[in-house]
């Protein structure tokens, strides 16, 4: 008993000086500044050696994906991947992704928890995703129709055999968006609903960086074509991208410093870093007729794009859509992302406008929050369930 | 103290960054920009034409052969194969088709 009376005396007092000391520190400038350093100086660069250890010794190394998969189609360096997934599924409809010929198609399952691929999977969706390759250099005079009609379609035509649907969801991004975009209008028949993700349609008086620089009176397109014959090498084209981002190259190391001493931003630094720096060549001719034809002549809006002599209606697109933009996109602006809206016949489209970048709009910290639950809702209401029969009552799942 | 000095060093990071973009962007839009992009771009590939011509020349009289060259030839050979492969592919099928049609 008398112990017991002891220790609460000891707690009580110990209650009672807990408040007198903490107000000490806090009125102490000396004592508040040697508990920042202590944390700033001295706990974080442990934290920053351990991180540069594992740096080193390749706990980091690019990874190029989170989801495993199975290649179903080959040509040449192009491929069709399947995700493979142990959620069951509840869509009849595959969603096939088409990225951008230039980097690389993983952005879009870049690391766990940011990954689109595998938030679709859960969903129960069958994913699909168009990895271009790196282009050798006699695939350098493919044209856009060459892409289309030759890869990108016996691709889809793959898929729609293996699932048995004579529909699939396109899913566009960035460049992959007007890849999609021209497949649809010259198959109709095989899309099912059309996404595009920051799609570049409208450059008609788009005062974007990219498309100012594209100019005819400043790029020389014949001169840069006739250098490298057969591919734009990732280099150059990385020049400009890095050049137009020269203010966050200049910040990079600062940044880079505040993110050494915190693990779960290095976990998320680095898969993206490695992607940002993986690019790839891009066929010369295909690089030409995207520039002149969109940047230059806004193809798209003036509804004026042929593919081998065929003429293309993108007015025959009367699939739904939905276009997704980034407001503080500095690569495809928000107006010129709109253009998609006014150039298809579909009855059924839809905008999503975040305020998000070009890139984090899909894999950014809000994108699983804000994005990804609007694009799920979207496909979910426009992909046929698969139904289940037990007990002789069908259940849709 | 400190930490003051750390906040503001870091406040004034971000609205640096926050307004030299914009004035960067417009930088890169205006004319004189675009003007030098231009000159510099036609003088960088005649300049690197020279060079490569002048490597050409030396890689002709060591008669080397570069892995880039292995290489090209590897994807000529490999897109040769698959254009064979699908001229097979469309045979067999007509030929499959001519077998159903009895003639």
């Amino acid at each position: 008993m008398e112990e017991k009376k002891k220790v609460d005396r000891v707690t009580e007092t110990l209650e009672d000086v807990k408040p007198k000391v903490e107000n000490v520190d806090n009125d102490n400038p000396f004592i508040k500044d040697a508990k920042f350093f202590l944390n700033e100086f001295v706990i974080k660069n442990i934290n920053r050696m351990k991180n540069m250890y594992d740096i080193l010794t390749g706990k980091y190394s690019n990874k190029k994906g989170v989801t495993p998969y199975e290649v179903i189609y080959r040509k040449n360096r192009f491929r069709i991947l399947r995700y493979i997934s142990n959620h069951p599924k509840r869509f009849k409809v595959p969603i096939v992704f088409v990225y951008a010929l230039i980097n690389r198609y993983y952005v879009l399952d870049i690391a766990e928890g940011r990954s689109l691929v595998a938030y679709l999977l859960e969903k129960g969706f069958d994913v699909y995703m168009v990895d271009w390759g790196i282009p050798s250099k006699v695939e350098g005079k493919n044209t856009i129709a060459d892409y289309i009609e030759k890869y990108l379609d016996r691709g889809v035509n793959k898929i729609r055999e293996i699932t048995g649907q004579d529909k699939v969801t396109i899913f566009g991004y960035c460049l992959g968006a007007i890849m999609s975009l021209i497949y649809s209008a010259r198959y109709p028949e095989k899309v099912k609903n059309l996404a595009l993700l920051t799609p570049p349609v409208d450059f008609g008086g788009d005062d974007g960086v990219l498309t100012v620089m594209t100019n005819e009176k400043y790029l020389d397109l014949d001169r840069i074509t006739e250098y490298y014959q057969h591919l734009i090498p990732a280099d150059f084209l990385q020049a400009g991208f890095d050049f137009k981002n020269l203010i966050g190259t200049i910040l990079m190391p600062s940044g880079f410093w505040e993110v050494l001493a915190n693990d779960k931003a290095l976990e998320s630094f680095f898969p993206m870093h490695h992607w940002v720096h993986d690019n790839t060549p891009i066929a010369a001719t295909y690089w030409k007729e995207y520039i002149q034809k969109f940047y230059r002549e806004n193809a798209f809006m003036k509804n004026s794009l042929t593919l081998n002599g065929r003429k293309l209606n993108f007015k025959d697109i009367k699939c739904p859509l939905l276009a997704i933009a980034a407001a503080y996109d500095d690569i495809v602006t928000l107006k010129c992302a709109e253009g998609a809206l006014k150039i298809v016949g579909s009855e059924d489209k839809s905008m999503i406008v975040k305020k998000a970048g070009h890139v984090g709009v899909v894999t950014g910290a809000m994108a699983s929050k804000e994005v990804w639950p609007d694009i799920y809702s979207w496909l979910a209401a426009r992909s046929e369930r698969i139904k289940v029969e037990k007990d002789n009552i069908e259940i849709i799942e | 103290m400190l930490e003051e000095m750390t906040k503001l060093y870091q406040k004034m990071m971000n609205e640096w960054a926050k307004d030299a973009t914009p004035k960067w962007f417009e930088f890169l839009k205006s004319e004189p920009f675009l003007n030098w992009m231009k000159i510099l771009h036609i003088y960088m590939f005649e300049g690197r034409e020279k060079l490569d011509k002048f490597m050409e020349n030396i890689n002709d009289v060591l008669r080397l052969a570069s892995k880039d060259d292995i290489k090209d030839l590897v994807d000529a050979q490999r897109l040769v194969i698959d254009l064979l492969e699908e001229i097979t592919d469309r045979l067999d099928k007509i030929e499959s088709k001519l077998n159903k049609g009895g003639k």
